[in-house]
């Protein structure tokens, strides 16, 4: 019924002047549409054909629209799910009479016009496949967003890189986390059964408390390259450490750490990365 | 390898504070444990050194990331029921592990959208990544990626401590 009310008010307001185009268009938005594309395309087409009619500036006016139309992208979210304009054999009565009257008012309605012109090609383009649909727009974004991640993870995780597809490429970067954990698991615990020596450890670190000046120049002197960066580490104050209550649980005395630090640090550089580089 | 090199001139990078904040755990363990090699003794130690190692990877990332956010809440909430035993029942409160399973599936929408990937390993991911359960899969990618990195380098320094101790 609502339909059908729309329908009339549509047959009056073509056969009024040339204020009634917005308001044909509004109720063209408002309908309720069921037609299929190809009922679409159809339309299109008959517009396309009486819009051949018309003179040679008009038609060129066109098809800068019809250039422009991909820009706007907003309203192509906007009208994606909106109803689109009446049968073809009104369509086409309506196009032609729209068009005279075009004829006749295209100094003063040109904006106005392109306007409504932009609206209907968007319905089409936007029914035709779903693909513009701002759902799957976001569907397709995300999927972006996973395949570039995906793409880092494989940059960080040995022999993923000749994996193909997702799923095992999940396969590889789940048992990669898992046996790093595990070798964190097996560190500590050597490092636990290693007690011993690392209560020496402690000792020669309460030494270096005592003269830590005298031991630091010596380490400096064993790693040349170090000399600049160990003063360094010693007056920093990490600011994320006071922020953090479990890190302030760690923390302990500060000045004596720069003197096995930088020899850790070294060992990592040049020990360790081959072996990673193995894995 | 010119990253590494880097590092020691860099006092801020990751590797550098965690390298300071596990050997400072170590050695305030080394003055409070007895130097007993019972096992007993020797499991409390394996523990506390793997919860020094994990705390102070996270506290060297900070709190930008969500995955050292979850560890360091753990931690806390873990000491705050060491300190204060009569918290227990505080914990048990707090803690509503289906309930926030359940919001974070609600605000993420369909959980079960991904078609194209294993579900299963999605939620292995999800278990390993700490504080992965609430995360959408981008998220949780991003995260791991992040995660990776951290525990190479948490390999690394460690490996290279026991190095340096065990010669």
């Amino acid at each position: 019924m609502a339909a059908f009310s729309s329908f009339q008010l549509l047959d009056s307001s073509v056969f009024l002047p040339n204020n009634a185009f917005s308001q044909f268009y509004q109720h063209e938005t408002l309908q309720n549409f069921d037609h299929s594309t190809k009922n679409l395309s159809v339309t299109n087409k008959n517009s396309m054909d009486s819009s051949s009619i018309l003179t040679d500036k008009f038609s060129t006016e066109k098809i800068t629209q019809r250039a422009i139309f991909p820009m706007d992208k907003k309203r192509k979210f906007k009208e994606g799910s909106s109803a689109n304009c009446a049968q073809s054999k009104d369509m086409r009565e309506m196009k032609g009479k729209r068009q005279k009257k075009m004829k006749n008012c295209e100094e003063n309605n040109n904006n106005n016009n392109s306007k409504e012109e932009n609206k209907g090609y968007i319905h089409v383009r936007a029914r035709r496949g779903q693909a513009t649909d701002s759902h799957s727009l976001a569907e397709r974004v995300r999927r972006e967003r996973i395949s570039e991640r995906m793409k880092i993870l494989q940059g960080l995780v040995p022999g993923c890189d000749k994996v193909t597809g997702k799923a095992l490429m999940l396969d590889e970067i789940i048992n990669y986390v898992q046996s790093l954990q595990n070798q964190v698991e097996f560190l500590s615990m050597k490092l636990a059964s290693l007690n011993p020596m690392f209560y020496d450890f402690g000792m020669d670190l309460e030494q270096f408390m005592v003269s830590p000046h005298q031991n630091l120049s010596s380490l400096a002197s064993a790693l040349p390259g170090m000399q600049e960066c160990s003063p360094t580490t010693t007056g920093n104050t990490y600011p994320l450490l006071d922020n953090n209550n479990s890190a302030n649980s760690l923390l302990l005395q500060q000045p004596q750490i720069p003197n096995t630090l930088p020899r850790v640090i070294d060992m990592s550089c040049g020990k360790w990365m081959t072996k990673d580089n193995k894995y | 390898m010119k990253t590494e090199k880097n590092l020691p001139r860099n006092p801020s990078s990751i590797k550098t504070r965690f390298a300071v904040k596990f050997l400072q755990a170590m050695n305030k363990m080394n003055k409070r444990k007895n130097p007993s090699t019972s096992m007993a003794v020797k499991y409390k130690r394996y523990q506390f050194i793997r919860a020094a190692a994990t705390s102070s990877m996270a506290s060297a990332v900070g709190p930008r990331r969500a995955w050292s956010r979850a560890v360091l809440r753990k931690m806390r909430n873990h000491t705050a029921i060491h300190r204060f035993p009569m918290n227990n029942k505080t914990r048990t409160t707090r803690r509503f592990p289906i309930t926030r399973r359940k919001r974070s599936s609600i605000l993420r929408g369909n959980p079960r959208q991904e078609d194209d990937l294993g579900f299963g390993q999605e939620d292995d991911l999800r278990g390993l990544v700490p504080g992965g359960q609430g995360m959408d899969f981008c998220r949780l990618l991003s995260e791991t990626a992040h995660y990776i990195k951290c525990l190479k380098t948490q390999v690394q320094v460690m490996t290279n401590v026991l190095h340096h101790y065990s010669t």
